[in-house]
């Protein structure tokens, strides 16, 4: 039988969820398929580094500037992208176009905060199931 | 005689960049340089929509150059490098006239359409691409869509046109009453990028 069941992680009722309030999930990246063609030059022209689009609100809220760089963060990992504002985006909600290589990243990369939890039937991770915070990159920001 | 031009169906294009694509591929373009480029009509970034989180609006809109009817770029043009031709339509530019005063890129109305290699052109892959009809890219010289010129004299549609996967570019004759372009044109409502400019381009957006 079909049955529901709370996600592992990104759940109002988790405790870490007071930590990290942040839903971090990805989307299909137009440029690519999957990482396929993440070192074309020119699609990089297109499309040059990594992202990670946020709600304005949630943006203020953190000192977050539009188009600055911004580490993503849990007790797992960190990942480091430009933030871009978008009102598409859902309050409480992060999303990255996925498939960037390590050293495409400023710092981190995305694969660093999800967890290593599977389904034994799918025998996938749970890349959506993530929660994390998010605040101005203190690093190299040239 | 014809005045040959574009309808692009605004209300379907999803922003995949193929046209852009195969503009750089097909006309063998130089690192950095799109003839043709998808806008976003939204929010600041590319992308975003205007509006509040949940009501939102954003459309996507394809420009390159415009092949306007009353072209702003060939006025200003000292040397008759940029010039309507006469037959197609076609606003073309001639790189062995060109003197590189970018006096076009100034006049024309529809900002970001040209380039101008400032330096000797580079390219990612070491080699040429597209097509062998494609005039070589020259240091110090404007260039812009050429309408894939080189596919016209072989009858084809400009590369954009035939790559695009939701169907949203027309190519035809907008002197022909039954060209594909000018029923869409007479049955669609559509807009010109900046008519106040008097320009009349041959790019018809079905909105």
């Amino acid at each position: 039988m079909a049955h529901w069941f709370p996600p592992l992680e990104a759940w109002p009722e988790n405790e870490l969820y007071s930590k990290y309030p942040l839903v971090l999930m990805s989307e299909r990246p137009r440029y690519r398929v999957h990482s396929q063609w993440f070192n074309t030059p020119l699609l990089r022209e297109l499309d040059p580094e990594p992202f990670v689009k946020i709600n304005p609100a949630d943006a203020e809220a953190r000192g977050i500037v539009d188009g600055s760089y911004v580490e993503c963060f849990n007790d797992r990992g960190a990942a480091v992208a430009k933030a871009v504002f978008s009102e598409a985006i859902r309050p409480g909600a992060l999303l990255y176009p996925k498939g960037w290589q390590l050293n495409q990243h400023k710092a981190g990369g995305w694969s660093l905060l999800s967890s290593t939890e599977f389904d034994v039937f799918a025998v996938n991770n749970n890349f959506m199931d993530v929660l994390c915070e998010v605040r101005t990159w203190k690093g190299d920001d040239e | 005689m014809a005045r040959l031009g574009f309808v692009i169906d605004k209300k379907s294009c999803i922003a995949c960049h193929a046209c852009a694509v195969a503009c750089k591929v097909e006309n063998n373009l130089p690192d950095n340089v799109w003839w043709s480029r998808v806008l976003t009509v939204g929010g600041d970034s590319a992308d975003t929509p205007a509006g509040t989180y949940p009501h939102l609006d954003m459309a996507n809109i394809a420009i390159s150059c415009q092949h306007c009817e009353n072209p702003a770029c060939v006025k200003v043009c000292p040397v008759g490098a940029t010039y309507r031709d006469a037959e197609t339509g076609a606003v073309r530019q001639d790189y062995d006239k060109c003197i590189g005063c970018r006096m076009c890129m100034a006049a024309c109305p529809y900002t970001g359409v040209r380039s101008f290699n400032w330096e000797e052109p580079k390219y990612a892959i070491g080699q040429a691409m597209g097509d062998v009809g494609v005039p070589q890219h020259q240091k110090h010289v404007v260039e812009k869509c050429t309408m894939c010129w080189h596919r016209l004299a072989e009858d084809l549609a400009p590369a954009c046109v035939e790559v695009c996967p939701a169907r949203v570019r027309y190519f035809g004759d907008f002197d022909d009453p039954n060209s594909e372009v000018s029923k869409l044109i007479r049955d669609r409502e559509y807009m010109q990028l900046l008519p106040e400019k008097g320009t009349n381009p041959s790019v018809y957006y079905l909105v």
